[in-house]
């Protein structure tokens, strides 16, 4: 019995390490629905993409073996069971004592697109092969639908292979859900310095398919004005959806991403848990609901899991609270945000000495929330303690950043 | 016991996960972005949990624990 865990990517295997260091002596168990030892994704829309290397292994300085705890590759969980602590899978049933649910997220399909020959999605090492090796023809003419992050850095990948890159986007600007309109039209002018296309206030109103041989090719994407982008190979990234269909028969409350309380438990008596992409909280540091997708969000609620399965008394009377940060790498530049991602009425304030870089602090009432940078790590490091336990007065936080271009020489 | 944390510095990316983890014990050059050990000091055994954590949370697995057994 002990502690199931469904899901083998960075959130899951981090429940089981984090488990492990806590002193959870009992079995644990890693269902993964992908085959194959655990590996982590971000490098997946980077290095992976671009020069074929291998994501790196998950957990990282230990083997799950060498920690005594099963992952069971290629089982996929069916459905739960909760009155009798059963976990339906593709390989038979799994009991459980506890159950952290970290199945993820899945790439948002474009219905005029599903199931055509040279239309991908990036989520899995699978999916990062077959994008690798369906772009090697040289010229090809790759098209980016989505502006968001995968859809960029593939963009950005795309160009460092010598393919030719449109990225089409709906909206007016690309990375609009986390970047301000300038910041956005700055990340906008490096694709364009890159050669990339980058059509934005288009959205796609039809596709001119190639229906034989099956399953069917797409041509070129039309767009609301006509325009006719010609294509050899489409990239989807228009968003995810939270892994969830399995458990629609389990009672508990799924629209949206799993819905979890302020201590990630999905079930009234908190035999049930949900961390990473999976789960919907109400954040503690913010007092409102967020499902996040990042890598480092998924391995603190992991942490902070396996510490209230222990009854960790650090952890036992607290909900849990995170910082969000997410990093981006494209065309050689790496783009981190930290904070709150919401940016209504944040005053932006310049940090001075970054160049050729950008700090840009999220300010409100005298309090910095959040800050989007490029290039420039040393400060985003520094950011991240200063907000990591509370909103820091600009004040403060600008004397901490701006140290150094007037001390060092 | 861990014996000694080496950055392996054609692999860091400078993520900066460390800096945040283990502050005492990383912090990242900023003109290179390359990591490294503050002071050049290996850390004491009291740092280790954070220091394991901290070669855990680099994405591209850019800090060897040598000498663990």
């Amino acid at each position: 019995m002990g502690v199931l865990v469904v899901g083998g990517s960075v959130a899951g295997v981090r429940v089981a390490t984090a488990l492990r260091e806590a002193g959870y002596a009992g079995q644990v168990t890693v269902l993964d629905r992908e085959p194959g030892p655990p590996y982590d994704k971000p490098s997946l829309s980077k290095e992976t993409l671009t020069d074929g290397t291998a994501p790196p292994a998950l957990p990282g300085h230990v083997t799950l073996e060498e920690i005594a705890v099963e992952h069971r590759p290629g089982v996929e969980a069916t459905s739960l069971d909760l009155a009798g602590s059963t976990v339906e899978t593709s390989a038979g049933p799994v009991a459980f004592d506890r159950l952290v649910v970290a199945t993820g997220s899945q790439p948002r399909g474009f219905p005029l697109l599903d199931d055509l020959a040279n239309v991908h999605v990036l989520r899995t090492a699978r999916d990062a092969a077959r994008l690798g090796n369906a772009w090697v023809r040289p010229g090809s003419r790759v098209t980016v639908l989505g502006g968001g992050f995968i859809g960029c850095e593939v963009a950005a990948g795309a160009r460092k292979n010598g393919l030719d890159v449109t990225v089409v986007e709906a909206t007016p600007t690309i990375l609009a859900r986390s970047l301000t309109r300038e910041e956005a039209e700055r990340m906008t002018a490096l694709h364009r310095a890159a050669g990339v296309k980058v059509l934005t206030d288009s959205p796609v109103a039809d596709a001119d398919v190639e229906t034989d041989p099956a399953p069917g090719r797409v041509r070129a994407l039309v767009l609301g004005d006509g325009t006719r982008v010609e294509t050899d190979l489409v990239l989807v990234g228009i968003g995810s959806v939270p892994v969830v269909d399995w458990l629609g028969t389990s009672g508990l409350e799924v629209a949206g991403g799993l819905r979890g309380d302020g201590r990630l438990r999905v079930s009234g008596d908190g035999r049930v848990l949900a961390v990473g992409d999976v789960v919907r909280w109400p954040n503690a540091r913010y007092g409102r609901e967020m499902r996040l997708e990042h890598w480092t969000s998924a391995r603190e609620q992991a942490a902070y899991v396996a510490r209230l399965i222990v009854d960790d008394p650090k952890v036992r009377d607290s909900d849990c609270g995170l910082l969000p940060y997410v990093w981006s790498d494209q065309h050689g530049h790496r783009l981190q945000l930290v904070g709150d991602p919401d940016l209504a009425g944040a005053e932006s304030i310049t940090v001075p000495g970054v160049e050729p870089g950008w700090v840009h602090l999220r300010v409100r009432d005298g309090l910095v929330v959040a800050a989007a940078a490029l290039d420039a790590q040393w400060h985003v490091a520094r950011l991240r303690r200063l907000l990591a336990s509370c909103d820091a007065r600009v004040d403060a936080v600008l004397a901490t950043l701006v140290r150094r271009a007037t001390v060092d020489p | 016991m861990t014996r000694r944390v080496e950055i392996d510095r054609e692999l860091c990316n400078g993520y900066g996960n460390c800096v945040v983890t283990a502050p005492d014990v990383f912090d990242i050059d900023p003109d290179s972005n390359i990591a490294y050990l503050v002071d050049d000091q290996q850390p004491d055994e009291a740092a280790m949990p954070e220091v394991r954590e901290a070669a855990d949370d680099c994405p591209v697995r850019a800090i060897r624990l040598l000498g663990s057994v």
